[in-house]
């Protein structure tokens, strides 16, 4: 069978081209793992990876404010943006196929027993200038707010995270999304942007960029098998996200439409192996974006790994789309967590063209779990 | 194990079912993409390959604008270095001033260079193969954004084509100056029609003071058909007249990055206002050549017009716009 499956994608990644990655939310251990994390998203993003590992919690899990930021890793070229806003051919020489990414993420959320909810507030802004003839600078700017929450059951067995046990267990999840979004590209010379960025008043030249706002509410689907006894745990996932998420676009002048949450269809496989005092290597493998044909294999793979050292310190490591690399680490004293490291995402129309290299920086205030029983 | 059967069973089923190749619109978007990022490292046929990936769109002025990039890549054209260029553009010299910009020099007749300009222009005023395009044509076509922006790039394509055509044919030199480039003649063409005679001996605009009938381009005359030399002049005509149509019809930014560049239709619509009354003397073999011309912005019209009219065209217009000596 796992034969016939790898044949049906290689013989997709044959066609391959045009990919964008469009996750709602993204966990910064995740990200740091490689994005490998469909089947070991146990952390407050759960709802955004897979609704089913909710049938793996038990007692009552609260993150109040968690905020994460992300930016383009300027460590191996700290000068690149100098002079980058002085003129226009400043900013292009700067700015020249080094994709520029800012984003701001919070997802306060609780979870109690196999419930579990989570707001949804995300900015994110995405900029990348190309084409040396005629320069066009790529807008993707998105704003999301909302809500998610799910509910993950055991078909049969039983099983929890610290417990162990065997089970195969589906999940649902609600989500609610109000975006404001753009989605443009525009000639860097040309009138309209020209015209844009002449104005001074801030929400006016977001308008003009094709600034839209849409809402819509969205379905998840997920299912799990976990299997953990002793110090070994194994675990395997599928995850249908936005099986059903419908944004309606706010009418506008101009007839822009926001952008679409569309369908993904991820799965997952990990291997954790514990030594006791808190030491434990977790190995985790994805295959994503099954539901597009024209996706390269190597683009659909993701691997990662997390070595706990100890309960207070952990370091990540992830290789997706074959070389792009993401490392980092996670100190937690208390309620309080971080995490820190750096990332590569693959966003160009065909494998190894484009990719954008950022840092991440996560902060967790107030952050605990409790089981009575 | 049987339960990790099923997951695998249904994630066969799922992904079968479930997956879709790109719709029409997801593939042309990739191939501009595509294209624009092999045009980020000047890939000019990588650049052409993707965007020939989909049938031509002629509804889509992001491909337009990005075929015509790509075929402007040939000519190794690159915007910015013109846009960096542009606070030295003279409003009332504007013609001097595209002639003297860094890339305009030319100096043979339909160069690689000239022909990738020319076939980017065509692409972006004559996507559709209408007759006689015009930027209000595209504004209705494609909204005044999308289409200001197809305008402004033809444009600045245009200055340059402006600028290397009156380098090589009205022999410029680095500053512009007509007549005194490399090449010998001191007007661009070698008027022998009365009416243009009349015009160069009365006028003497800048260096073109005489019309004996040897004072034009070599490449203006015998031996060079005179097919050819016509479809050389008519590209001098509907690069002037496109770049009047599109500084006509669309509002630029009051961006002080593009200099004086608004400032040169009102010193176009003086030179057409003042050459059509001076016209009016001169009126031996053709009448209103200038407001004739003035509306053709495609080559085969302008070729099918009277060659008296296309030389008075030059004598009253093109060479008085011509008078730094």
């Amino acid at each position: 069978m796992i034969k016939i499956i790898l044949s049906i994608l290689i013989l997709f990644s044959l066609n391959a081209n045009a990919f964008e990655n469009r996750a709602l939310t993204r966990s910064p251990r995740g990200l740091l793992m490689g994005d490998a994390y469909t089947s070991i998203a146990t952390d407050e993003y759960t709802l955004f990876y897979n609704p089913a590992l909710l049938a793996r919690h038990k007692g009552f899990s609260f993150a109040s404010l968690n905020p994460s930021i992300t930016g383009p890793n300027l460590i191996s070229d700290s000068s690149r943006l100098d002079g980058a806003g002085d003129t226009t051919s400043g900013f292009a020489t700067a700015a020249m196929d080094f994709p520029i990414h800012l984003g701001v993420g919070l997802a306060p959320g609780f979870k109690m027993g196999r419930f579990g909810m989570s707001a949804i507030l995300n900015y994110e802004t995405n900029l990348l200038l190309q084409n040396a003839v005629t320069p066009i600078l790529k807008i993707d700017h998105r704003y999301d707010k909302g809500f998610v929450m799910g509910y993950g059951f055991p078909i049969s067995g039983s099983y929890s995270t610290d417990g162990g046990g065997e089970h195969f267990a589906g999940g649902v999840s609600l989500k609610y999304i109000t975006r404001e979004a753009i989605d443009n590209s525009f000639n860097l010379t040309g009138l309209s942007l020209l015209d844009s960025l002449s104005g001074t008043d801030t929400n006016a030249i977001l308008t003009s960029l094709g600034k839209v706002r849409g809402s819509g509410y969205g379905l998840d689907f997920g299912l799990d098998y976990a299997n953990g006894s002793g110090a070994n745990t194994i675990t395997a996932s599928l995850a249908i996200l936005d099986i059903y998420t419908v944004l309606r676009t706010e009418e506008n002048d101009d007839g822009y439409k926001v952008p679409a949450q569309p369908m993904k269809i991820n799965m997952g496989s990990a291997y954790r192996v514990s030594a006791g005092s808190g030491f434990q290597l977790t190995l985790s493998a994805d295959i994503k974006h099954l539901e597009q044909k024209n996706v390269e294999l190597m683009r659909r793979l993701h691997v990662g790994a997390e070595l706990g050292m100890s309960p207070l310190f952990s370091l990540y490591y992830g290789i997706q789309a074959l070389d792009n690399f993401s490392y980092g680490f996670k100190f937690t004293a208390g309620l309080f967590k971080i995490i820190g490291g750096f990332y590569t995402n693959e966003i160009g129309e065909k494998l190894g063209q484009t990719e954008s290299n950022e840092f991440l920086i996560y902060f967790s205030f107030f952050h605990f779990n409790f089981d009575p029983l | 194990m049987k339960l990790i059967e099923k997951l695998i069973i249904l994630l066969f089923l799922s992904s079968t079912l479930a997956s879709c190749a790109k719709t029409d619109a997801q593939a042309i978007k990739a191939a501009i993409n595509e294209a624009n990022y092999h045009l980020t490292s000047m890939d000019c046929v990588s650049a052409k390959a993707a965007l020939d990936g989909v049938d031509f769109q002629a509804g889509n002025a992001s491909y337009i604008s990005t075929y015509a990039s790509a075929q402007a890549c040939v000519g190794n054209y690159n915007e910015l270095d013109l846009f960096a260029e542009l606070g030295d553009i003279s409003a009332a010299g504007f013609l001097e001033s595209f002639a003297a910009l860094s890339s305009a020099n030319e100096t043979a007749a339909d160069s690689t260079t000239y022909a990738a300009l020319k076939a980017a222009i065509t692409t972006l005023l004559a996507y559709d193969g209408a007759t006689n395009p015009s930027t209000a044509t595209r504004n209705a076509k494609f909204g005044d954004a999308k289409s200001g922006d197809l305008s402004m790039q033809a444009m600045y394509l245009i200055m340059l084509q402006i600028g290397k055509y009156f380098a090589l044919y009205a022999n410029t030199d680095t500053n512009g100056v007509k007549g005194a480039g490399t090449f010998s003649n001191s007007c661009i063409f070698s008027y022998t029609e009365t009416d243009s005679v009349n015009i160069i001996t009365t006028l003497t605009p800048g260096s073109c003071s005489g019309a004996t009938g040897s004072e034009g381009s070599d490449f203006l005359e015998s031996p060079v058909t005179a097919a050819a030399i016509k479809t050389r002049l008519c590209e001098g005509v509907i690069l002037y007249t496109n770049f009047t149509d599109i500084l006509s019809n669309i509002t630029l930014p009051g961006s002080s990055e593009l200099g004086a560049i608004a400032d040169i239709k009102a010193v176009f619509d003086l030179a057409y206002s003042s050459a059509e009354a001076a016209e009016a003397g001169y009126v031996a073999n053709s009448t209103d050549a200038i407001a004739t011309l003035r509306v053709i912005r495609e080559q085969a019209l302008c070729e099918a017009a009277d060659l008296n009219r296309i030389s008075k065209w030059f004598a009253l217009l093109m060479e008085s716009q011509f008078t730094t000596t």
